[in-house]
């Protein structure tokens, strides 16, 4: 594939609350190359979203803070830059697509105002011409009647049609960079497959890199090309999609596929993951997966197993292997 | 055997506020369902948001009213029935939610909750209430040191055991979970459709279960019915509904769920559009407008019952049954 767009070392966000430091993402490292869509599962709480949120610096703020680690982006590193220098980035070379197209998209105003504001901002064009362009991108995420959606609010418009009017909004620069977060888990399936399959085509002919956030599987295994798996606030596993799908190492992983109904687990027992996602203000010591894991060691309850790649691209966090 | 719930022609419309011309706008939320459910069976119930499967739910059990058809339950036609004749029949028919945090009362201790069911039909002595409630509260797995707790204080995954054991703490037949896994993380999701299916079992449930999620409704049902737009569009055994789905949407539902399994073959039927409103549902039959086999009967005539064996029954032209309107 081509050279690496996104490289994040070590990353710690820690969110500083009355109650104690939550730990959201705490160690986590991965890398992105152009062109490319890597997949970020995991369960709500997981930290996630909270890894999306810190590469562009969304994160809650002041409570919110990028404690440790390295995100760079094109050569240029991000967690030294100051708000403003943010401001031209967001938006431009990298964007972002949220979960509720309802509550991202301001309600007082048409939804074309939003992609006219981003091309006059970031690429100095002239309130005619970007109303142009904006009807253009509308058209390009097939909004039928562009020309007249331009001028409708969102409450006016469908589920699926306000996540298009993000998707024409985030991509309305060429980003390098679109974060996708869960932004097919408000709709209904046959919308989902939709949208789905617009980013897909998009991103093609756009040539941007995806980091898809999801909690769903199949939308990994049908959209990603390399997947990295979650779990309270650390990358468990790391690998291409076939190379995961066929041989899931963590037991974390493994459980996850397991509790899947399928066609071919019919009327079986659905594999259970016991007890519930640790609460991230005191996550357990060692393996943060060791109080559920069916296969734990005496080494898992002291020492936290680092990522390491067991086969070509494929990495794993476990004392195990 | 004759079926433990048999829905007949069933139809519920809301009346939304009068435009300013005086002229009453109304929704068809449910036109026209007609289907059964036997003991020990569960009918898996799928369709969109917005396809009126959650008001069909609620119509069957008199949650609310229904404004036409019937629904006969071991026999009896229970919407015929004055509400206090009705009353016995209301603890052999209960509902799971899908909100775990919304539908359980956060100012009621866990006990509390459990033992109002009892109260209201006529449990009056405390100790056989705490040892029903109990009982109960160990058979859906919850810790019975917890009962004193309140809502809050429990996981989604916990407060739905809750919501289960609310609902099964009367010794019911008949069962709806309306979206009962939906909220939850897929590691807890397998953990209560495990104990929705043991419990089925033990006790010789019945269930409506509805759910969008196909691979759920697969899994636990036995026959399913897809739903779209307020009518049943087909009904089938589960496993002949996969292996052979015959109306156009039922296809498109399932060829647009996502496989967790990146080595198949990419496969794409792409539904165009969105559900149209319901509103003004199209002429004919409804699914026309996004359908990708649309003929011109379609938008004139709504399709009649096609019935492939006794089991399997679609609503389409395309296999030439049509009702004359």
């Amino acid at each position: 594939m081509g050279k690496e767009l996104l490289v994040v070392e070590n990353l710690r966000t820690y969110i500083f609350t009355p109650r104690g430091v939550i730990r959201a993402v705490d160690g986590v490292s991965f890398t992105l190359d152009e062109e490319e869509t890597l997949g970020l599962v995991g369960e709500s709480g997981c930290g996630k979203s909270m890894t999306a949120l810190s590469i562009l610096k969304l994160y809650p703020k002041p409570q919110g803070r990028i404690v440790e680690g390295t995100i760079e982006f094109a050569g240029e590193s991000l967690v030294e830059k100051s708000e403003k220098e943010m401001q031209r980035i967001r938006g431009k070379s990298i964007s972002m697509i949220f979960q509720e197209p309802m509550t991202s998209l301001d309600p007082v105003f048409p939804v074309g105002e939003g992609i006219i504001e981003v091309l006059m901002v970031h690429q100095g064009l002239s309130r005619r011409e970007a109303k142009e362009r904006a009807i253009e991108l509308l058209r390009m995420v097939r909004i039928p009647e562009p020309e007249r959606r331009i001028h409708a609010y969102p409450h006016q418009l469908s589920g699926g049609m306000r996540q298009r009017v993000m998707i024409a909004q985030a991509l309305a620069c060429r980003p390098k960079l679109l974060i996708a977060d869960e932004p097919t888990t408000a709709l209904d399936v046959t919308v989902q497959a939709q949208i789905l399959e617009l980013i897909r085509t998009l991103k093609k002919e756009m040539k941007t890199a995806v980091l898809l956030i999801t909690h769903d599987l199949g939308v990994v295994a049908e959209h990603c090309e390399r997947v990295a798996v979650m779990y309270a606030g650390k990358i468990v596993e790391k690998a291409s999609v076939l190379s995961l799908f066929a041989r899931p190492l963590h037991p974390y992983t493994r459980a996850l596929l397991g509790a899947l109904p399928r066609a071919e687990s019919k009327k079986q027992r659905l594999e259970v993951i016991p007890g519930t996602v640790p609460d991230l203000l005191s996550p357990p010591p060692g393996c943060r997966f060791h109080p559920r894991c069916q296969r734990r060691i005496a080494l898992c309850f002291a020492e936290e197993p680092p990522l390491r790649e067991v086969e070509k691209g494929h990495e794993v966090a476990c004392h195990l292997l | 055997m004759p079926p433990l719930v048999e829905v007949v022609d069933l139809r519920k419309q809301f009346v939304l506020s009068g435009n300013r011309w005086g002229e009453k706008l109304t929704v068809d939320a449910v036109s026209g369902v007609s289907l059964t459910i036997f003991q020990g069976e569960t009918l898996g119930l799928v369709g969109e948001t917005g396809c009126g499967k959650s008001t069909l739910a609620r119509c069957i059990l008199r949650l609310v009213e229904p404004t036409g058809g019937r629904v006969l339950f071991e026999g009896k036609d229970i919407l015929s029935l004055s509400l206090r004749d009705f009353h016995p029949y209301r603890r052999r028919m209960q509902m799971v939610f899908q909100d775990p945090f919304a539908s359980l009362n956060p100012r009621k201790t866990v006990f509390a909750i459990l033992e109002e069911p009892l109260i209201i039909h006529g449990e009056r002595n405390l100790r056989i209430r705490r040892e029903k409630v109990e009982a109960i509260a160990e058979r859906v797995g919850l810790d019975v040191r917890l009962l004193r707790n309140y809502p809050h204080e429990f996981s989604g995954g916990q407060r739905q055991r809750i919501g289960i054991a609310r609902a099964l703490i009367l010794e019911p037949e008949f069962v709806v979970c309306d979206e009962p896994v939906s909220a939850l993380d897929v590691s807890i999701r397998a953990q209560i459709l495990n104990l929705l299916c043991d419990l089925q079992e033990s006790l010789r449930l019945s269930y409506l279960f509805i759910a969008h999620d196909l691979s759920v409704v697969r899994y636990i049902s036995h026959r399913v019915a897809v739903m779209y737009l307020g009518k049943i569009v087909e009904i089938a055994p589960c496993e002949e509904l996969f292996a052979n789905p015959l109306h156009p949407y039922t296809r498109a539902l399932l060829a647009a769920l996502p496989v967790p399994d990146p080595s198949r073959p990419w496969k794409r039927m792409l539904l165009e559009g969105d559900p149209p409103s319901p509103l003004r549902p199209p002429s004919g039959c409804r699914f026309h407008t996004r359908c990708p086999e649309r003929m011109d009967i379609c938008a004139v005539y709504p399709p009649g019952a096609f019935f492939l064996n006794p089991e399997h029954v679609v609503f389409c032209h395309l296999y030439g049954g049509w009702e004359m309107v």
